[in-house]
């Protein structure tokens, strides 16, 4: 076996050097110059190809010197294909043009899973997302992202993703390159990103390379869409509970554009006439609950071409969530009222900006500055009034959590010899973290928030470096070595780490390649999570002098494999991986939610492991696209203080995933989605025996016995829930009309209405102990009405 | 009560997706409970029943048939009789711990595997040196609210355990005490608010830095109605000495009634130190000093 290996490594060594080879580089755009990132690029009948690097950049190397065709593609774009004789290395700048979104579904070529030298690598198209079923008429980035393997939701109302077993926080989510510290809106119900205003969606869930640090597990990478230079376009859609809207055009023809949308939600309409038929159908409760739901987020991109070398874009975002509600006890004995209060909003703001330069046909440079911000408060009061004089006494919990980053990045890329790649850079973040509980009294309805005074803030300076180097070491080898500094220092402790970061890509064939990954992570910001579902009550909390960083190492192994079929492709890859944590937070046994205690005294470090494995076959093709993916994963705990210091399943140790995806052209306008999910089910502590605890709390604690007021858990994560799995079905219809384009979306949310588990609880219902479950979505039909216009104003000008 | 109201807002949200699912839980193994928490000031007192699955709904099953035993350093000291149809054992010669000694209890129920406790050492008393009490109510952040002033005695031994608890009783009209709060709730130096449960506060004397051995109580509560403003109270302060095995247990206990029932807080499991059965053997030392005003 060892001599057949021997002689294919030695065969393909010699194939290799024995051929003429040349290298085509250069830089794929549009039309207007824009640098268009992960465009396809590949050459015809070979199999061989890349995708654009973040500036456009891309390179094939190990050509044969003879007539090549290099299709170059992207999504929005028409494919160009360029034919010519390469007798030697050659450049080719490549301008795309803007294909008219006529309602024909736009293509693009996905690039090939085999060049890559990164492994577990997703990569969806926004056209590809915007088929799948829609969730109250709006599709989904994040959503769409669960459906693929190693990444899950959690549960319903989740917030977080869970990414390979690693925690919500443990993913860097990027928008234009600045991290995000929350990505959902309304308990994950909708993710923060309005699709129309996004352009990519990258997905890395391990062996990161050297340019992503601050977290442990994985990088999603989103980059916010450019204005068109030319024509003004808008779009407008309607849906159950939501409405959005984007318009983009030039600012000035050529170089200057604007992007800008907006989502409002108008769930407060549905809300409360849903209640009262609940709580009529039901008769759980009178009329004296006042709910309150409602998200708002806004984007603006703007996109100036200074030269065909330099151009500046301006990024910023805002969202807002907020629920609320409102209990009334009123009394007919005692001369009182009881209220109890809930609110809970979270805000998130980033801005940024990112000057591109072009240094030379080889090199390319980007600086950003940039700042992001979350802020989350809950309140939970408790208030009496007195009907005598009306006067309010009570007392508010008060919980609250805010972060704001202060980002300066310069990044440096090029490739110095033809087989290299290489990408270099230094970033400066300033983190200024504020989290606290506090208790006070009230005597206003509504309470009024009072800053708690003595809150504790932690500034944080996070210095980086890295170097990376793509490097084709043979014709079959590719490496992606890199190394990864940071320096970080809060109050008077300091922390580093040097993280090596490995890549190999082994292709002994063109159309599949074994690769395998080494990393070393490091994250000084982590979260505290309360319920374990990613909810924004979960606090995030810097390293401290108390605190150390997270620190993490892990293997990754897989093979990648695509094989063309007539006008589709097929895609086939398997990973495995095994990560090592280091410093994982926990609260410790018996911490609450709203206390007063620094959360310090409340947090566990323990250890961390994860493993697993992925398997996905992905066909795309013209008239039908989809895959089927298999996760089998397992993922552990440990803390000194938790669970007697004995590993124990994290609450996400998902065994088996399943995902199926399916969407179908069915004819021009029409397609048709349906996706299929099944996962093992969460991990939660029960109470499963009862017995006689001692009663402490009254002044003749020896002589009491306090029946069986007292449960044993026996051990942390003792449950593991029903497993979780739903159907999603939508269809699309399209229709160019005089104005523009017309969608309408019908979509069914979990069709065949499967009562997913989203917590358990021991209820006594008049002496009759019983086990329940609640779920939060049985079937839910959704509609969408879409409307797009086109070059508003050339068509104002034809009336 | 707050807590509860998460649950209560979540249940009636979405109160059309809620299901028994009582099948699923697994069946709990059922094993002998001993609970005796001693002090010098009463003799060897054990309780022993046995647990029961957490959806059973019968009352505790006491157990009668139980052979319990004290130990000294493994030397037998005494045995115990049953003498409670609620499952109340007592030293057959009445024997009384002493403070200073560590002590031990091992039992046999019947079929089940023999039972046996850790080993806890009787602590010596610590008195409360003075009580200050300011009986003027007053108003602070619109809670009426009066303070208690406790100057212990010498908690010089560092890692010394303590429990710290005020009992409230007020005079009804029938001209009885009744126990008007048994969680009172004060306000004491932040560092110490996590331990201030139900049962008072539980605290190291190593907290108590440079010898300081003062704490300001200061009881206060959600307004009473008018007509409970003039009531007589009075007032049990208590401070328990504790061995590290009753700190823990009550430490926990206090935690676990606290969490039960929120979503929003970790899971609390309770200390014991019973192997093979579930429980606590813990002793402690008493001091109480009463106010009447």
């Amino acid at each position: 076996m060892k001599t057949a290996w021997l002689t294919l490594v030695l065969s393909g060594c010699l194939t290799g050097s024995a051929m003429a080879q040349v290298q085509v580089s250069g830089r794929v755009s549009d039309q207007e110059g824009q640098a268009l990132p992960g465009a396809a690029v590949y050459v015809s009948g070979s199999g061989k190809g890349t995708s654009s690097g973040a500036s456009g950049e891309y390179s094939l190397q190990g050509l044969p010197a003879d007539s090549l065709s290099i299709v170059f593609s992207y999504v929005g774009h028409k494919p160009q294909r360029v034919s010519f004789y390469a007798s030697r290395d050659t450049v080719i700048n490549v301008s795309l043009q803007s294909q008219n979104l006529s309602g024909a579904q736009i293509r693009a070529e996905r690039q090939l899973v085999t060049e890559r030298v990164q492994t577990g690598v997703v990569n969806l198209q926004m056209a590809e997302i915007q088929k799948l079923p829609a969730l109250f008429g709006e599709t989904d980035i994040m959503r769409a992202l669960t459906l693929t393997p190693g990444v899950s939701n959690g549960s319903e109302g989740s917030m977080g993703v869970y990414i390979r077993g690693g925690s919500p926080d443990q993913n860097l989510v990027l928008l234009d390159g600045i991290p995000l510290y929350n990505v959902a809106h309304i308990l994950g119900f909708f993710s923060l990103f309005n699709t129309e205003t996004i352009s990519q969606v990258e997905v890395m869930k391990g062996g990161l390379p050297a340019r992503y640090g601050g977290r442990l597990a994985a990088v999603t990478d989103l980059q916010v869409r450019s204005g068109d230079l030319q024509k003004h376009n808008a779009e407008f859609n309607i849906g159950l509970l939501t409405a959005k809207g984007f318009a983009e055009g030039p600012l000035k023809k050529g170089s200057t554009s604007y992007l800008a949308g907006a989502r409002a939600s108008y769930i407060n309409l549905w809300a409360k006439p849903v209640m009262k038929l609940i709580n009529g159908r039901k008769n759980l409760i009178e009329e004296n609950i006042e709910p309150g739901f409602g998200f708002y987020d806004a984007n603006l991109h703007i996109f100036h071409r200074f030269s065909d070398r330099t151009r500046i874009r301006f990024t910023g975002y805002w969202g807002f969530d907020r629920i609320n509600s409102r209990v009334i006890n009123p009394s007919e004995q005692d001369p009182e009222e009881t209220r109890f209060i809930f609110d809970m909003s979270w805000q998130t703001l980033l801005g940024s900006v990112t000057l591109e330069h072009n240094l030379n046909p080889d090199w390319n440079m980007t600086a950003r500055l940039g700042v992001a911000d979350f802020d989350y408060r809950t309140q939970q009061s408790f208030i009496r009034v007195f009907y005598v004089d009306d006067s309010r006494s009570g007392s508010v919990n008060n919980y609250f959590s805010r972060i704001r980053d202060h980002h300066a990045q310069l990044t440096f890329s090029g490739r110095p010899h033809k087989n290299h790649f290489v990408r270099a850079g230094i970033s400066y973040i300033y983190h200024r973290n504020l989290a606290d509980g506090n208790t006070f009294s009230v005597t206003t309805d509504p309470p009024k928030a009072v800053p708690p005074p003595g809150t504790p803030v932690y500034e944080g300076h996070d210095l980086t470096a890295f170097a990376e180097d793509e490097w084709r070491v043979a014709s079959f080898l590719k490496a992606g070595i890199g190394v990864h500094g940071v320096a970080y220092q809060v109050k008077r402790s300091f922390y580093w780490d040097v993280q090596p970061r490995i890549s190999l890509a082994f292709t002994p064939s063109e159309n599949w390649a074994v690769k395998a990954a080494y990393s070393h992570m490091f994250q000084p910001i982590g979260m505290l999570s309360t319920f374990g579902i990613g909810l924004p009550t979960d606090l995030w909390v810097p390293a401290t002098p108390k605190i150390a960083p997270q620190r993490s190492k892990e293997a990754v192994l897989g093979i990648s494999a695509y094989y063309p079929v007539k006008d589709a492709r097929l895609e086939f890859s398997l990973d495995g991986y095994y990560r090592q944590i280091d410093g994982v937070l926990e609260y410790v046994d018996g911490a609450a939610f709203v206390n007063d205690a620094d959360w310090q005294d409340l947090a566990a470090r323990g250890k961390g492991r994860a493993y697993g494995a992925e398997f996905m076959l992905r066909k795309t093709g013209k008239v039908w696209s989809g895959w089927i993916g298999y996760t089998l994963s397992w993922s552990y705990r440990r803390f000194g203080e938790i669970n007697g210091g004995e590993w124990f399943p994290y609450r996400y140790d998902r065994r088996h995933g399943v995902n199926v995806v399916f969407s179908w052209d069915i004819k021009p306008g029409i397609s048709l989605s349906a996706s299929w999910m099944y996962g093992t089910g969460n991990w939660v502590t029960l109470p499963v025996t009862a017995y006689s605890g001692s009663v402490s709390v009254t002044d003749i604690p020896l002589l009491m016995q306090g029946g069986a007021n007292a449960e044993d858990i026996q051990s942390r994560n003792n449950f593991r829930m029903q497993a979780y799995h739903r159907l999603d079905l939508g269809v699309s219809f399209r229709k160019t009309k005089k104005w523009g384009i017309r969608t309408w979306t019908i979509g069914v949310y979990n069709a065949y209405s499967r009562n997913n588990p989203f917590l358990y609880f021991i209820d006594n219902d008049n002496g009759n102990i019983m086990l329940k479950k609640l779920s939060l979505f049985p079937v839910i039909p959704a509609f969408s009405y879409g409307m797009k216009f086109q070059d508003i104003k050339q068509k104002s000008r034809k009336k | 009560m707050k807590k509860r109201y998460c649950l209560y807002l979540l249940i009636v949200f979405f109160a059309s997706c809620i299901k028994d699912e009582s099948d699923l839980l697994p069946s709990a193994v059922q094993k002998p409970v001993l609970n005796a928490l001693v002090t010098p000031a009463l003799p060897f007192i054990a309780y022993a029943d046995l647990s029961k699955g957490i959806l059973d709904t019968s009352s505790v099953l006491p157990y009668a048939e139980a052979r319990l035993a004290i130990y000294e350093n493994e030397t037998l000291v005494d045995s115990m009789m049953y003498i409670d149809s609620l499952g109340l054992y007592i030293a057959r010669q009445f024997t009384f711990p002493q403070a200073g000694k560590c002590y031990s209890i091992k039992g046999s129920y019947g079929a089940y595997p023999l039972l046996s406790s850790g080993t806890s050492c009787v602590p010596v008393q610590v008195p409360i040196q003075q009580l200050i009490l300011d009986t003027a109510f007053s108003v602070e952040d619109n809670r009426d609210t009066y303070r208690v002033g406790v100057q212990f005695g010498d908690l010089s031994t560092p890692g010394d355990l303590y429990q710290l608890s005020l009992y409230r009783y007020r005079l009804n009209k029938q001209g009885v005490w009744e126990l008007s709060t048994r969680c009172v709730r004060s306000a004491w130096n932040a560092e110490y608010n996590d331990r201030e449960l139900c049962g008072g506060l539980y605290f190291s004397d190593s907290y108590l830095s440079s010898g300081v051995s003062d704490m300001i109580w200061l009881d206060s509560g959600i307004r009473p109605s008018a007509a409970h403003h003039h009531d007589s109270l009075q007032l049990i302060v208590e401070l328990k000495h504790t061995s590290a095995e009753y700190y823990q247990y009550a430490l926990t206990y206090a935690k676990y009634l606290r969490n039960k029932g929120s979503i929003f807080s970790q899971p609390a499991p309770i200390y014991s130190n019973i192997s093979n059965g579930y429980g606590i053997f813990g002793t402690l030392h008493s001091y109480r000093d009463t106010i009447v005003f």
